[in-house]
């Protein structure tokens, strides 16, 4: 019982930690996260839109 | 895109690779950036904010990235954004970028600035139209890209169907037999 209260509070931790730096609806003024672009394939793009 | 105060022009494109939310299979990211071309009057033409939308219903990681060098898209540098912040309503629909309202300092967008890529990290898998606006008390709004909610497949449904009719007779099997 003292291990499943254990690793569920790990879990808990681990989806808190995961959860941290995403923005939420309703969120009001964070500090933005650095972000990259690097690795990803660009699928669209369109550019000097008016 | 023209408001009552300021010019602007802006670059998008939409990205796909592992990201916060999906750390081994494909999501979408989204990646914006705004070029302030310019007042309409002396004394006008700051940027304040930068929304996109429609991100309601996903989950988004908001930030920005400064390029060391332009891509065939984004240019180099630029202005970052002070603060993000999503909108309750929706729920999320809209995810800002807010800019400081202060002239003469090197954080604010003014004519002639361009903003650093500001990027929205989903777990969207599909795109399509979404909106862009730029605000100073005037807003200006241009079609961008956005997340689109994910069609399930035939070969899905069918998969679900047959889950769903296993349960069924798995839970009459069980009444039966008490």
């Amino acid at each position: 019982m003292k291990r499943f209260f254990s690793s569920a509070l790990g879990l808990s931790a681990m989806s808190i930690a995961a959860c941290a730096s995403t923005l939420i609806p309703g969120e009001a003024l964070q500090s933005p996260d650095t972000l990259s672009l690097t690795g990803l394939t660009m699928i669209a793009s369109e550019t000097n839109v008016h | 895109m023209n408001s009552l105060t300021f010019t602007a022009t802006f670059d998008a494109a939409v990205y796909s690779g592992n990201d916060t939310f999906c750390p081994t299979t494909d999501c979408l990211i989204f990646a914006y950036q705004v070029t302030d071309t310019g007042g309409v009057a002396a004394g006008t033409g700051i940027i304040e904010h930068v929304t996109a939308s429609n991100f309601a219903n996903f989950s988004t990681d908001v930030g920005d990235q400064t390029l060391s060098t332009a891509t065939s898209v984004f240019a180099a540098g630029g202005t970052a954004p002070s603060t993000v912040d999503r909108s309750l309503s929706g729920p999320g629909a809209v995810v800002t970028f807010d800019f400081p309202d202060a002239t003469g300092g090197n954080s604010d967008l003014i004519p002639g600035d361009h903003s650093t890529v500001l990027i929205v990290e989903t777990n969207a898998t599909n795109y399509t139209t979404g909106l862009f606006s730029a605000i100073d008390g005037a807003t200006a709004t241009a079609s961008g890209f956005g997340p689109a909610s994910a069609t399930p497949e035939p070969a899905s449904m069918a998969l679900i169907g047959s889950a769903l009719l296993g349960l069924g007779l798995l839970s009459k099997r069980i009444r039966r037999q008490s």
